[in-house]
């Protein structure tokens, strides 16, 4: 049986009409009484014991993983209200699947290396090729959770992934996992077998201003930028809209506004949100960010923004030669999407047009994506990232 | 000797004195160096800095534009979900069946988490139609608390709309207490003879506040649920009469109908008589 692959997706408000109408749609193209894998995606709204229950009894899956998400990527463009779910069945791809509950304040490297090695068990293939995790917790060691997931499966193995998002709330963030719906946790797909992996991930923005440094650090807090409160970078660009600190307002626009912190090593600029300010003026980033480093507020814009995921996609092209890509997997910043507004069809579109019309797409917009500075050989410098796009390519 | 010790010392003398100049000259180059770099060092910080205030407008002024940009596309998205809604709710023929057309989702695109849709019923009561975030007894209990509020009554049936952005501090207080809702709307449902009911919509404090458009769309609602009402009672007072126009046609026509079978009875009995008569 060669690789077959299929995408159901429902926006009906009825959640088991949806997530059976997804379902449906999937087993008609597949055809077959079970299912090798299935990736999930979900709105918030749909996020509901019930939609595994549905799976189970009409895909009867083997492997299932996936995660809430603040907005679905389909071919079509992306929705913010859904569920989506791509099934495949193959005899050249094998997969294993894991999940560690409660990750919140444990020791980052031994989740990461655990999370790998029970996806390794589970795999019956010899050749791994990719890692793929779902996560929310991690952000806040993320380098250590990278480096336990390479210790079990290789220093230059693939290691890809998104965090868990919801509707700009950062409240209702789930991941799927079997039958079972997780928070706090990390799920891992572990890829193997006989195909092919092409990937990118770019972001678009650009460093404005002098640059600055990081002179005090607590984790993924950042004290102090040159001596000053951190949250006075945000005050001097954005002005008074800065100053009522800890209202929405300014997560919402500062997500426009992201943090680019430049790392020698790969001669780039590593993006990171802000997610919250505190009391003392201290800035609490969406990860983990260097000591000392120097560090820029950086500006995007819609354009910059498309011409990233057109790049991004040309290098998954020239990456793929002339194979086909069976499956392409996109996981985009939410925070992109404040920038795309409704131009976020468009960016799919040129995509679309890079990677072919027919090429099946599916994604989630995240908090967070796993990838390297570049592409697949540029692996060895894999972070979590904000504000990017990372597309995948499953010939 | 003593004349060599003499050229001896001249000499130490002479590269002391060389030595001393050189090190002057050196002093002094370095001094200037020092200098050169300083006023390259402040040019390039005036550099920076500049720069600095220059991405500090950048930034201001992409701002504003994404504040507008965001603000059209909400506006965009929110109109689109009003349309589906509106296209829905024409087609609904009774007051109830405009109500179920009016779905969480046309919310969650307006970007309210907290609604509240209540009318007056036969009886003249309000009663709730489309409850979104409040549990039913605090629902029930809103209404009954702007049932005793003569002042709040009054303001929710003026044909204006009111949110957190225009009304008076007075009416503003009361309904974020009442409603438990900082950012709101709140629209009177209009017919031709006046307010039957409200729309509220609105966040709790942590919420981005309210805008115009907001306001604009929440209006633009409690206008269209008006107006399918009235289009709804004008159209069951259309069906009714045609119904009793109907049955008095069909009442007329078996009058008719009785009155033309006597008619032919008589007929036909006048007819026997004239042959009877004829010899």
């Amino acid at each position: 049986m060669p690789t077959t692959i299929s995408i159901g997706f429902s926006q009906n408000s009825d959640i088991q009409k949806a997530i059976l109408q997804a379902c449906v749609q999937v087993k008609d193209q597949l055809n077959t009484a079970t299912t090798d894998l299935i990736i999930l995606f979900a709105s918030p709204q749909y996020v509901s014991p019930e939609i595994q229950v549905v799976i189970t009894r009409t895909l009867k899956p083997k492997h299932l993983v996936g995660s809430s998400t603040g907005g679905i990527i389909l071919s079509n463009g992306v929705t913010n209200r859904g569920i989506a779910l791509v099934g495949i069945n193959s005899d050249e791809m094998s997969f294993g699947v894991s999940a560690i509950n409660n990750i919140d304040n444990q020791d980052m490297y031994r989740i990461g290396f655990d999370l790998a090695r029970r996806a390794t068990q589970d795999l019956s293939a010899s050749r791994r090729d990719a890692f793929i995790t779902f996560s929310q917790g991690i952000e806040k060691n993320n380098s250590q959770f990278i480096r336990g997931v390479r210790e079990a499966l290789g220093g230059a193995f693939p290691v890809l992934g998104a965090v868990s998002s919801d509707d700009f709330n950062y409240k209702k963030l789930s991941q799927f996992f079997q039958d079972q719906i997780l928070q706090n946790s990390a799920v891992g797909l572990l890829l193997g077998g006989t195909f092919h992996l092409a990937l990118s991930c770019r972001h678009g923005f650009k460093p404005l201003g002098k640059p600055r440094f990081v002179t005090q650090i607590d984790n993924q807090i950042i004290r102090t930028i040159d001596n000053i409160p951190a949250v006075e970078i945000y005050n001097h660009f954005l002005g008074p809209e800065a100053l009522g600190s800890k209202n929405a307002a300014l997560t919402s626009y500062a997500l426009m506004y992201p943090l680019g912190f430049y790392l020698e090593g790969p001669r780039q600029y590593l993006l990171r949100n802000i997610i919250d300010i505190l009391e003392d003026g201290s800035i609490v980033c969406h990860g983990g960010v260097p000591q000392g480093a120097e560090v820029h507020l950086m500006i995007s814009n819609l354009e910059s923004c498309l011409n990233s995921a057109i790049e991004a996609a040309e290098s998954v092209k020239t990456s793929l030669g002339e194979r086909q890509a069976k499956l392409v997997l996109i996981f985009e910043s939410l925070a992109r999407q404040k920038i795309l507004g409704r131009s976020a069809f468009n960016e799919i579109q040129a995509i679309k047009n890079v990677l072919g019309y027919t090429t099946p797409i599916i994604g989630m917009c995240s908090w967070g994506e796993i990838g390297p500075f570049g592409t697949l050989s540029d692996i060895k410098n894999t972070y979590l990232h904000n504000e990017h796009i990372l597309i995948v390519a499953i010939t | 000797m003593d004349q060599t010790v003499l050229w001896i010392l001249g000499i130490i003398i002479f590269i002391l004195l060389g030595a001393a100049a050189y090190l002057y000259y050196a002093l002094n180059t370095k001094e200037e160096t020092i200098q050169q770099m300083k006023e390259a060092h402040h040019k390039l910080m005036r550099s920076f800095n500049d720069l600095d205030e220059q991405a500090q407008l950048i930034v201001r002024t992409d701002l504003e534009l994404n504040k507008a940009r965001e603000e059209m596309d909400k506006r965009l998205n929110g109109l689109n979900a009003l349309q589906r809604t509106s296209r829905q709710m024409s087609q609904a023929l009774n007051e109830n069946e405009i109500y179920q057309k009016i779905t969480p989702a046309l919310f969650e695109d307006l970007g309210f988490a907290h609604v509240l849709i209540a009318a007056l019923n036969d009886n003249k009561v309000l009663t709730i139609h489309l409850n979104l975030g409040f549990k039913d007894t605090r629902a029930e209990t809103i209404l009954k608390e702007i049932d005793v509020d003569d002042p709040l009554k009054r303001a929710l049936q003026e044909n204006q709309s009111l949110s957190s952005i225009n009304c008076t501090s007075k009416n503003k207080e009361k309904l974020v207490k009442v409603f438990d809702s900082e950012h709101f709307v709140i629209s009177p449902i209009l017919i031709q003879r006046g307010s039957i009911g409200f729309v509220f919509a609105g966040n709790r404090y942590n919420a981005p506040a309210v805008t115009q458009g907001d306001e604009e769309l929440i209006t633009i609602l409690a206008r269209q649920i008006g107006q399918s009402i009235e289009n709804a009672q004008l159209f069951e007072k259309v069906f009714r009469s045609s119904q009793e126009l109907e049955l008095k046609v069909a009442d007329r026509t078996k009058q008719l109908a009785g009155a033309l079978q006597k008619v032919n009875e008589i007929s036909k009995k006048k007819n026997r008589i004239h042959l009877r008569c004829v010899p």
